[in-house]
């Protein structure tokens, strides 16, 4: 299926239990290194698990949590 | 395992050393543990001060070698001091004895993509590899079939299948282990560098004392980074010259390092392709359910709260048979030495300075063993990322984030541990936020303190459903460091720390039921580090107090008080018993210790002390649980009685020269929130001049602790006093 880059938003402003897949982390900083570490990359399945000031998302099989604010330099795009 | 005595205390020169690695919550610690039991042991980096944590492992064909256990780290591109201390130890840039011979990678069957990462970074230093794939019973529950030879075949070292916890695959992992040793170097298969790289890098390696070709490579991809600094620091111009040539060499540009994760990762899925299926990645686990409500901002909370105040509870009600026995044995022990030591200096010393100071701390065993079976099942079991998840919110406010959560917890059982924790937060200047509030934490020594006063003018009345006063009143004690802290922190990131705030990311791993073995270890640990400082340094300054409560020995008051004696000859008991104490009062009224009590008495007057509290927390900074030893030194010399009553029947009949009773309800209080709040501790003071590097941040902490000390105890015994008659 091909998605338009335009439908792909940030993980902060997803709901508790929506899911969909990565589609990129922005910025240069560690805490992007990190993530695309941990396997957040391009294509892997991610769910958010917690909303608030601090989300919880799944990333392929681990959980992690981290701050909204930064939550949002993940694009993701939701399944339907 | 059959392991020799003697042959633990040999020095590391000559024996093989394997490293442990992996990322966090691989069950690295579990099965650290259980190669290596009881043989472990906590020394430095030579040359620097960085923990090393050793244990022995008996192999088979290969004899005894040291397991090398290494902080958690998912990438060798270091983001926290803690997992640089990983990486320059895998590096040989962290001088050792003895160098890494081989590298134990610790794979979590339920992550395994992330997990193996780290694999393919490893695949590149100059080490052999044996990987242990632990947690498959928990990837096998979650329908996750893995094919380990295959996966073997893929990186070209040995997959041994593990369960750490329940110490399946042990023996195929020590004859993995003995085979690599034996073998050394095997060609190795970088899923990122071509061979002419390699090629290349071990030249330059080669001009360099100490210079691995991982390491070359390692800098060579990844130079924005604290280890390249090091490195370029540690091996001077020329060689960041001769990189920097190299680099122009093999066309390596900035954009690789961020393209590295890229092509790992394709790596990764290729290897995996035959290797893994995971039918339903985003399943939803029994972890899932449990934390909608462990982290829901509402019941969360309120299950977090409702933890802590079971646990304090339970250090109390738990401990008192057993601190009932080891106070029972130590009044024999007393009475035993009393009667076989002549009368005079030393037996004082033994039956007064010795069992009633050091006995005193002891009692307090089984407080701190509970404390940590609390502390390493909340650790174990997977909980403290949920409660740093939680706490996030509220340390957001004062400048910090849930990563200064675990520190300032470990900073619960110990500040020492807790400081050197604050190597998980990246940010600098959070780390020394985080290790200058550490010591408010109310530690594990504070616990005799508060436990003596509590015990004995705290009433025993149960509140709400099963939950005492007591308890109560140890939870809120907790509490008075944690919300200082937080004031505390905030001034010093508004001030000497401004800074942006720091991102926070942290794992949350699935729930687990705690091993045995892991807890069981963390409460031997304390427990004997507790018994080593009590036999070391409160022993030392017990001795120490003591003689300067028993000389000098006044020549008028014994010679005023024969001839007393003389006079009431055939008097009954009871008159002779209290011509006793007064002689006792008297004499440590003249000694040097009542001397020097009576000059700072006008300073802790205001807080409701008199001069021995006084004298016994000015005898505390150094270690906070000298007080107690101190008390029960001062009371055992100042006060006469033959059954050696308990230090907490001591403190409740002391009276004043005026025959008022020194301690009441808001006195005990006041010298609790001291205690609190003090930084009476050198250990800590030294260990974050060590782990900041400067003097000018421990001399901080000791001044801002010990004014808010002063100031707490102060008020807390004036409200005290105006509620208490009002």
């Amino acid at each position: 299926m091909a998605y338009a880059t335009e439908d792909a938003t940030p993980l902060s402003i997803w709901g508790r239990g929506d899911e969909g897949t990565i589609e990129g982390i922005s910025g240069a900083n560690q805490l992007a290194a990190r993530l695309r570490e941990i396997g957040a990359m391009p294509g892997v399945p991610v769910r958010v698990l917690r909303v608030g000031s601090t989300v919880v998302i799944q990333v392929g099989s681990s959980r992690f949590c981290l701050r909204k604010t930064d939550a949002a330099c993940i694009k993701g795009m939701k399944a339907a | 395992m059959a392991m020799d005595i003697a042959d633990r205390d040999r020095p590391y020169v000559g024996r093989a050393t394997v490293a442990v690695v992996g990322n966090p919550n691989t069950g690295k610690t579990t099965l650290f543990n259980a190669l290596t039991g009881l043989s472990q042991r906590v020394g430095n980096f030579p040359g620097v001060t960085v923990e090393r944590k050793v244990g022995q492992l008996a192999l088979p064909d290969v004899g005894a070698i040291d397991l090398l256990d290494l902080p958690g780290t998912y990438s060798l591109s270091a983001k926290s001091p803690d997992e640089l201390i990983a990486v320059e130890a895998l590096m040989g840039v962290l001088k050792s004895e003895s160098t890494i011979q081989a590298v134990l990678v610790v794979l979590d069957a339920s992550n395994l993509r992330r997990s193996l990462y780290i694999v393919s970074q490893l695949l590149e230093i100059d080490l052999p590899l044996v990987v242990a794939l632990n947690m498959l019973d928990v990837a096998k529950a979650r329908g996750i079939v893995i094919d380990a030879p295959t996966l073997s075949e893929h990186l070209g070292v040995p997959v041994i299948p593990i369960q750490a916890n329940k110490r399946v695959g042990l023996d195929e992992l020590k004859d993995a282990l003995s085979r690599v040793v034996e073998k050394g170097k095997v060609p190795s298969r970088s899923p990122l560098l071509s061979q002419s790289w390699w090629i290349e890098a071990e030249q330059l390696a080669r001009k360099y004392e100490g210079v691995s070709t991982g390491l070359v490579l390692r800098v060579l991809i990844d130079n924005q980074n604290a280890l390249a600094s090091h490195v370029v620091e540690r091996f001077g111009d020329d060689f960041t010259a001769d990189l920097h040539v190299l680099r122009a060499q093999v066309n390596v540009d900035d954009a690789l390092a961020n393209r590295e994760i890229e092509l790992r990762y394709r790596w990764i899925d290729e290897a995996l392709d035959d290797v893994l299926r995971d039918p339903e990645p985003l399943r939803v686990t029994r972890s899932d359910r449990l934390d909608r409500f462990l982290t829901h901002p509402i019941w969360g909370s309120l299950s977090f709260a409702v933890i802590m105040a079971f646990v304090f509870q339970s250090i109390f009600s738990w401990a008192v048979p057993l601190m009932d026995s080891i106070d029972a044995l130590f009044g024999v022990v007393g009475g035993w030495a009393s009667g076989y030591l002549p009368e005079g200096a030393l037996q004082s010393m033994v039956v007064d300075g010795v069992i009633a100071g050091v006995g005193g701390v002891v009692i307090f065993l089984p407080q701190i063993c509970i404390l940590f079976l609390f502390i390493a099942i909340l650790e174990d079991c997977g909980y403290m990322a949920r409660a740093a998840l939680l706490m996030d919110r509220l340390l957001t406010p004062c400048g910090l984030s849930g990563k200064s959560f675990i520190p300032l917890l470990s900073s619960f059982a110990c500040a020492i541990p807790g400081v050197m924790a604050t190597r998980t937060i990246n940010d600098p200047k959070d780390r020394i936020a985080t290790m200058l509030v550490a010591p408010l934490m109310s530690c594990s020594a504070r616990l005799p303190v508060y436990a003596i006063f509590i015990g004995a003018f705290i009433p025993n009345q149960n509140v709400w459903g099963g939950i005492g006063l007591q308890g109560l009143t140890l939870f809120a004690l907790y509490c008075v460091g944690i919300f200082v802290a937080i004031p505390v922190a905030w001034i010093l990131k508004k001030t000497l720390l401004r800074g942006q705030p720091t991102p926070f990311l942290l794992e949350l791993p699935s729930y687990k039921i705690p091993d045995v073995g892991t807890v069981g270890m963390r409460i031997y640990q304390s427990g004997r580090h507790f018994l080593e400082r009590a036999g070391t340094l409160i022993l030392a300054a017990t001795i120490v107090m003591w003689a300067l409560a028993y000389f000098p020995r006044s020549e008028t008051i014994t010679a005023h008080y024969e001839s007393e004696r003389e006079r009431l000859v055939g008097a009954p008991e009871e008159v002779l018993d209290g011509l006793r104490a007064k002689e006792a009062g008297e004499m440590l009224r003249q000694s040097f210790l009542g001397r020097m009590g009576h000059a700072i008495e006008p300073v802790v007057e205001p807080l409701g002390w008199d001069w021995r509290i006084g004298m016994a927390a000015l005898a505390s900074f150094p270690a906070r649980e000298v007080i107690v030893a101190v008390l029960g030194t001062i009371y055992s010399l100042g006060e006469v009685d033959e059954e050696s009553a308990s230090l907490r029947d001591e403190l409740r009949s002391a009276t004043w020269s005026d025959g008022r009773k020194v301690f009441n309800i808001p006195v005990a209080l006041s010298i609790m929130v001291f205690f609190a709040l003090c930084a009476q501790c050198v250990s800590t003071l030294a260990v974050i001049q060590r782990e900041t590097g400067a003097w000018r941040w421990p001399v901080l902490t000791f001044v801002y602790m010990t004014m808010l000390a002063y100031i707490g105890a102060f008020v807390t015994y004036r409200l005290g006093m105006a509620l208490g008659s009002g």
